[in-house]
């Protein structure tokens, strides 16, 4: 078949975009639909690698401490839309009597935030 | 071979400029909706107690400093999508924005940011302006796939005990209603699957449209008045009904209606729909045309007794055209399923034949260009 010598240089791109785009966005709603509870079908490749191995921890006024997966902190959330940035306040509003919430951020990072009430 | 040229015929085709049109000026209000509710919350993100958590060194574009050049830039960027000044430009600009904003507050779970950004991506890449007649199909199709995406799997991920039992969306949903018995909240919940899941695929089937559109159109009417929040939900119900324009086949002058050019009550009725035609898809002919009724096969008798709509090898005749006929225009389109659910059509169909057996064709129809 002469398919291929049809094909023009900005055809062949637009292709290779369609496939790639329609492929990754299957490939992580699966992810993202298999994680996650609540209307969230989608996640942004980077965020989500990074998000599946993050992890909180509630600081509690005692001192104890409280490990909670993501996964654990967006099911208790139900809902599932929050904004990261404003993430430590909301769980210090989620957890009664926690003092601090600890993220960690980076392979090398944990950030400590204090809980304002 | 045969995906390679389905694919090749996808990304060589030309798609209809006036539905990308008209979902470009939407998209464009919406990213000047955004910038509104935006503004202020980039202001609290560079408040000094927030926490901030840049997985990567100079994620955030917006500081105190380039605050106020990013939005007027965004801004630009809306308003040329709006006008379509350099449409392209101005769509890249707002989809980048969209990005950028998602790094700065590092918001994994804004879902309606990231749809809006990639459409607003594909729309710059049709290059639709002003007075173009067609444009690329592929991001068009792209932004249906985005769209029957997010149904699926939202319906996907909702597939778990806790949202089917109903307790989410008594929660999060301010109905009445639903603070009462429990039942209520989880047959609303199931609903919602169900409608999610088959709004999916009945998006494309262009016999099951007026279906997803009016079930589509209701589910989102409902998410903004009972859900919050509403300011941001108000864009994602307009980026997603929005975006059904493109599932519609609008090729130019694709439906013809045939109707009763002796008539002036007639004539005002298709001066209605003419307006309402702003995608061009409909071609009007009087029934004087002897050749046109022949070739179509249509007896005078039933020409002169009802509106008359051909599309996609198929005729339709009173009523039904009239619903047809509203199935294809963008102020009309999204509930004109309305009309085809019993009893709507038996009692539209009765009023119509007594409105055409007693209407007074005595005034000679006005002036209605044809074609």
């Amino acid at each position: 078949m002469a398919t291929s010598s049809r094909w023009k240089p900005p055809e062949i791109t637009a292709a290779v975009f369609v496939v790639l785009f329609i492929a990754s966005e299957l490939f992580f709603s699966v992810t993202a639909s298999r994680l996650l509870p609540g209307p969230m079908a989608y996640r942004w490749m980077m965020f989500n690698g990074i998000r599946l191995y993050r992890v909180v921890t509630v600081e509690m006024a005692d001192g104890t401490r409280q490990k909670i997966p993501w996964e654990q902190y967006v099911a208790y959330n139900r809902h599932g839309v929050d904004y990261e940035a404003r993430l430590p306040q909301h769980i210090c509003r989620y957890y009664t009597g926690c003092k601090a919430v600890e993220i960690w951020v980076s392979l090398d990072r944990t950030v400590r935030v204090p809980c304002t009430r | 071979m045969y995906a390679v040229d389905q694919l090749h015929s996808l990304v060589s085709r030309e798609h209809p400029a006036r539905p990308v049109i008209f979902v470009r000026i939407l998209l464009g209000l919406c990213h000047v909706w955004k910038i509104a509710v935006y503004w202020p919350v980039t202001a609290q993100l560079l408040a000094l107690e927030t926490f901030r958590a840049e997985w990567a060194p100079g994620m955030s574009l917006i500081t105190d400093a380039t605050r106020p050049w990013y939005f007027a830039i965004w801004l630009a960027g809306a308003i040329g999508m709006v006008f379509g000044w350099l449409p392209t430009v101005a769509g890249t600009v707002c989809g980048l924005a969209v990005w950028g904003l998602m790094l700065m507050d590092a918001q994994l779970y804004s879902n309606h940011l990231y749809l809006l950004s990639w459409m607003t991506i594909f729309i710059a890449i049709t290059g639709a302006k002003n007075h173009s007649r067609t444009v690329r199909h592929w991001p068009v199709f792209l932004t249906c796939f985005l769209i029957s995406n997010v149904y699926f799997f939202t319906a996907v991920s909702k597939c778990n005990a806790e949202f089917l039992s109903g307790a989410v969306l008594a929660f999060h949903a301010h109905i009445p209603v639903l603070g009462g018995p429990l039942p209520f909240a989880r047959v609303l919940s199931w609903l919602t699957v169900a409608v999610e899941f088959a709004v999916a695929f009945a998006l494309w089937p262009r016999k099951l449209q007026p279906w997803a559109f009016l079930a589509g159109f209701l589910m989102h009417v409902g998410i903004v008045l009972t859900m919050e929040p509403r300011k941001n939900l108000v864009v994602f119900s307009t980026v997603m009904l929005a975006s059904y324009l493109l599932f519609l086949d609008a090729r130019p002058a694709s439906r013809l209606v045939i109707w009763d050019d002796h008539c002036g009550f007639c004539g005002a009725w298709v001066r209605l729909f003419r307006r309402l035609d702003f995608l061009g898809v409909l071609r009007f002919e009087g029934s004087s045309n002897e050749a046109l009724l022949e070739r179509h096969n249509i007896p005078r008798e039933e020409a002169d007794s009802g509106l008359q709509l051909i599309y996609a090898g198929e005729r339709k005749s009173g009523y039904d055209a009239v619903v047809g006929v509203l199935n294809s225009t963008p102020l009309t389109f999204l509930w004109a399923g309305l009309l085809m659910i019993p009893p709507v059509p038996q009692i539209g169909r009765r009023i119509y034949a007594r409105v055409a057996e007693r209407r007074r064709c005595i005034l000679p129809a006005p002036p209605v260009a044809h074609g």
